[in-house]
């Protein structure tokens, strides 16, 4: 018999009190549980002066927002033990931020007597700790299974464009069964998982109400197999399929239990395979296949109706995607390495439970993150624009850009020094990165071509209002980058074609320590000529049902622009420098020092256009869409350091911001788009979204996070 | 901007890269593919980041000057998944030098979490850590860690991951000066673990079971080696020496997981 098996067969005997306790002492290999964490403390301060979070942005999260104020504490508890030879257990205790200020007191002193409001009872202020995973791993040494994970994990295992690396705040939330195992020597490794889909991974961000609906037993199951038979090759076979079951609300009966419908399903299928046989070049590619079918039931089917909110799509869908990797390790120069993909995003892919910010699934460094702040509001400045205040301020994230292939791409409770994630589904195009070492310097550099699948008319129909109701909108009010949005990855109308020129140089300096350099420049040139028929123009701008109230009286619409093709198209320039130093100021302390010039000129049509379907989003206290065209310029002096000490680390930004906003207007003139010159005496031009004043705007914005992490 | 202004600075920065100086020619060691299994059993984790060859040894290479660069390459690209900012984040190599050849000079133990010894007549007098983390962290986790071997540690102020290879530039000074194509060397490939144990320098544990972020194949207690790969025999890159790896890498356990046979490396020279 097999050592594990026997061991196995002793602990079950053991348990069913049939083994002596000398056989079970030998064979336990258990070990004392051991205790490991941290504690962290975060620090901000800024001149938005927005309470409501020790986070920079919660934009999307209803009744949450960003702050830029107070100083908090979290504590992090962890654990794990090795029960026997075959089981192992582990855990995660941890408190949370939110807005959990010291001042508060621990919601004592929560100047509020509301107890959701931030008192002492609003989990959210009062310093509670909750349980944030739990898992128990059985080995039990069978030859076709190596191990079985109860509990909670991130599911990081799975890739990306399948089940992704989850996430809620912290990792190993989402619960599940994993089977793992492995044959020919290790060489075919297999997991099967079910996975229990969280709440909001359904249609109109719901699986179930709970009290109404049902939604505990709704899951992923996704198998995966990777064979690595030599160094030189590999490939990867993925299934899934996700399942949200809701009540039958037509079985007016429960004499035999009650029914139930899907309300959706979800399968993806992935062949993934990798080749570097070759000392000069590697080679890489994948291959996906979503299939995404809907109850007629759930959506209404209209644009703006009760699936509005999804991160997936109100009708059945099905889509492929795919990449192709070319790597040259060594590319006429020692040192000169060049990266070229090849990627093909369908506009219909749909995979539930793909990664919402924990990847990147593109080669292209994409948009630059300080424009991805959707909702700035230059124009008034207005307190009470809710999403506006909501969002992290005018410095937008300094992090770099995730893309990902979710229609929930996830940027709430971040700050502002970290990444910012934001759809790519749709995306087609290549990039080019190469990359060169040279004595002490280095040099980067990219370029990508990036069309898309999403160009089309009417989604590919003839009628906006029926043909593009298979789409989620969200917060999309038909723009990209600068105003847009980054989880709606569809516009009705689309003719877009993105190109990026990014190029870096970094150099140390041999004086003292050794100072850091680095330098960078990216244009991106990203223009949308949406409508490209005059015939389709009314179809487009023909009214906005839900406008009551909310646009902008003085505007007068110009329905169909008079056959001007080009007076609602888009068109953006981005140019972005950079310099930095970096230099080692002790053993212990770095600090770098940053210079950031931003600038884009931006035409986003004509003022006699409003975005698609545009309504309740045009009133400037709501904030889902600003007049922005005209020309940005932002700087940025930032300053970034970490400080560690055995077993302690200290970090922080900060950075201080100013710009400016210098509007401009166009309008149609005999068919043609030209630029608006105001008479004498006026002051502002009447737009969908509000009266813009003429004049420039000039902004700053102040933001400090410091933070400490000890881990014990 | 207009885009004359635009294509002045790509040009500008393509002239200024193509400009630049031969390279010094320095000395080479070669390790086989697909040995990347420790002592010949061990396994990667599970997690997705930790890429089939990601710690598959390829090669050492080293340069010349007052300033040579280290720089080693593995069987696979490059990859930043956690965010470190500097090209790679999941690999840690130990480059562990042996100037003299001398038995009695130098340190036999290696560094804490590593669980290996050197040979006497391969001890080491420096050694050379290639890491994602801010050199800082480095540094404190040296102090905290192996202060007694902290003057011979080496953190290059700026480590860096492009395409397959890692490599940072060291001060000849700081490794007590002296000619490189002459050392020994030993290459010891290692996983970058943000969240090590209190007794590891930031390196992966090996267990009984591979994990998520555990490499498996080994023994829960710490009497194994925590390397998945190394140079070994004339490190030319010949098949035979995978074995000549797992036999160097051989290690014996007790029962209440104690070391009875701790693996001993030896360096390999030019």
């Amino acid at each position: 018999m097999h050592l594990r098996n026997a061991t196995l067969a002793a602990a079950v005997a053991a348990v069913l009190g049939l083994a002596p306790d000398a056989v079970l002492a030998q064979d336990s290999g258990a070990s004392p549980i051991k205790w490991f964490g941290s504690i962290y403390a975060k620090f901000l301060d800024g001149n938005r002066r927005t309470e409501q979070g020790l986070y920079s942005n919660a934009e999307t999260t209803p009744g949450e927002g960003g702050g830029d104020q107070g100083q908090g504490i979290e504590f992090e508890l962890m654990f794990n033990a090795q029960v026997s030879k075959q089981v192992e257990i582990g855990g995660r205790l941890h408190s949370r931020f939110n807005k959990n200020y010291w001042a508060n007191y621990g919601g004592f002193a929560v100047p509020d007597d509301k107890t959701t409001n931030c008192g002492e009872d609003d989990p959210r202020c009062n310093q509670y700790v909750k349980l944030r995973g739990a898992w128990a791993r059985i080995t039990p040494g069978y030859e076709w299974l190596d191990s079985a994970t109860i509990g909670n994990s991130d599911w990081g295992m799975f890739d990306a464009w399948t089940q992704g690396k989850s996430r809620y705040i912290d990792r190993d939330n989402i619960g599940g069964v994993l089977l793992q195992g492995s044959a020919f020597d290790k060489t075919l490794r297999w997991d099967l998982a079910r996975v229990s889909l969280a709440n909001y991974q359904g249609v109109a961000y719901s699986t179930g109400t709970f009290g109404e609906d049902i939604y505990a037993n709704d899951s992923n199951w996704i198998f995966q197999s990777k064979y690595t038979p030599s160094p030189n090759w590999n490939a990867t076979l993925i299934a899934m399929y996700a399942k949200d079951e809701d009540l039958d609300q037509y079985d007016d009966s429960n004499l035999n239990g009650s029914a139930v419908y899907t309300a959706y399903d979800n399968k993806v299928f992935a062949l993934k395979g990798q080749y570097t046989g070759l000392d000069f070049m590697d080679l890489g590619a994948s291959i996906y296949y979503t299939d995404y079918n809907v109850n007629d039931s759930v959506c209404n089917g209209t644009l703006n109706g009760n699936c509005r909110f999804s991160p997936v799509p109100q009708r059945s869908a099905n889509d492929y995607s795919g990449l192709f990797n070319v790597n040259f390790n060594r590319l006429f120069l020692d040192g000169l390495s060049l990266s070229v993909q090849y990627f093909n995003i369908g506009a219909d892919y749909v995979s539930v439970t793909a990664a919402r910010r924990e990847a990147d699934v593109l080669l292209t460094e994409g948009q630059e993150g300080t424009w991805q702040w959707g909702r700035p509001d230059y124009n008034f400045g207005n307190p009470n624009n809710g999403n506006s205040t909501a969002g992290l301020g005018y410095g937008g994230w300094n992090g770099e850009v995730q893309q990902v292939v979710s229609g929930m791409a996830d940027n709430d409770f971040t700050d502002f020094d970290e990444p910012v994630a934001y759809s790519v589904i749709g995306w087609k195009g290549f990039t080019l990165v190469p990359k060169l070492a040279l004595g002490d310097w280095e040099f980067a550099g990219e370029y990508s071509y990036i069309s898309f699948n999403t160009n089309w008319q009417a989604c590919g129909g003839s009628d906006k209002d029926s043909d593009c109701a298979t789409y989620m909108r969200q917060e999309g009010v038909h723009a990209w980058g600068l105003g847009g949005d980054y989880r709606s990855p569809y516009a009705p109308y689309q003719d877009r074609l993105m190109q990026i020129l990014a190029l870096k140089a970094m150099y140390t300096l041999d004086i003292g320590n050794g100072i850091d350099l680095m330098a960078r420049y990216k244009y991106i040139s990203d223009e949308d000529d949406r409508v490209t028929r005059s015939a389709l123009l009314k179809d487009a701008y023909d009214g906005f049902p839900d406008a009551t109230g909310s646009l902008n009286p003085n505007w007068i619409p110009n329905v169909g622009l008079g056959g001007c093709v080009e007076c609602d198209d888009r068109k953006a320039d981005y140019d972005t420098f950079g310099l930095s130093a970096g230099y080692q100021l002790t053993p212990d302390l770095y600090a770098k020092l940053i210079y950031e010039f931003h600038e884009v000129e931006l035409i986003d049509g004509t003022v006699d256009v409003a975005p698609v379907g545009l309504g309740f989003e045009a009133s400037n206290d709501y904030g889902y869409a600003e007049y922005v065209t005209g020309k940005h310029q932002k700087n940025r002096v930032g300053l970034d350091f970490s400080y560690f000490l055995s077993g302690v680390e200290f970090g922080g930004t900060i950075d201080y911001l100013w710009g400016s906003y210098d509007p401009s207007f166009y309008t149609d003139l005999d068919g043609q788009r030209v630029k608006l010159v105001a008479a004498p005496g006026v002051t502002s031009i009447a737009t969908p979204l509000g009266n813009i004043p003429l004049n420039d705007v000039d902004y700053s914005q102040y933001r400090m996070k410091v933070f400490m992490k000890v881990s014990f | 901007m207009n885009n004359k202004a635009r294509f002045s600075i790509g040009a500008l920065a393509v002239g200024f890269a193509l400009a630049g100086a031969a390279r010094a020619e320095g000395v080479k060691f070669m390790d086989p593919t697909g040995d990347d299994k420790g002592p010949g059993g061990y396994t990667y984790p599970t997690d997705a980041v930790y890429t089939p060859g990601s710690f598959d040894l390829v090669s050492l290479e080293v340069g010349e000057g007052d300033n040579p660069d280290f720089k080693v390459t593995m069987n696979d690209r490059l990859a930043d998944p956690w965010g470190m900012g500097v090209g790679f984040a999941t690999q840690m190599v130990f480059i562990f030098i042996d100037k003299d050849g001398a038995a009695g000079k130098g340190h036999t133990k290696s560094l804490p979490g590593l669980n290996v010894d050197f040979a006497a007549d391969s001890a080491w007098e420096k050694v050379i850590i290639l890491s994602p983390q801010p050199a800082s962290r480095v540094s404190a986790e040296v102090k905290a860690k192996a202060a007694d071997l902290a003057a011979d540690i080496v953190i290059p102020r700026r480590t860096v991951g492009a395409g397959k290879s890692i490599s940072a530039k060291v001060k000849l000074e700081d490794l007590g000066g002296g000619d490189p194509k002459t050392w020994g060397y030993q290459v010891v490939v290692q996983s970058n673990e943000g969240f090590p144990d209190k007794s590891d320098l930031l390196s992966r544990k090996v267990n009984e079971f591979e994990g998520q972020h555990r490499f498996g194949g080994g023994n829960d207690s710490d009497c194994d080696p925590h390397v998945m790969d190394i140079l070994a025999g004339k490190a030319e890159g010949k098949p035979e020496e995978a074995q000549a790896q797992y036999d160097m890498l051989k290690f014996e356990c007790g029962a209440d997981g104690s070391s009875v046979k701790r693996a001993t490396l030896a360096v390999v020279r030019k």
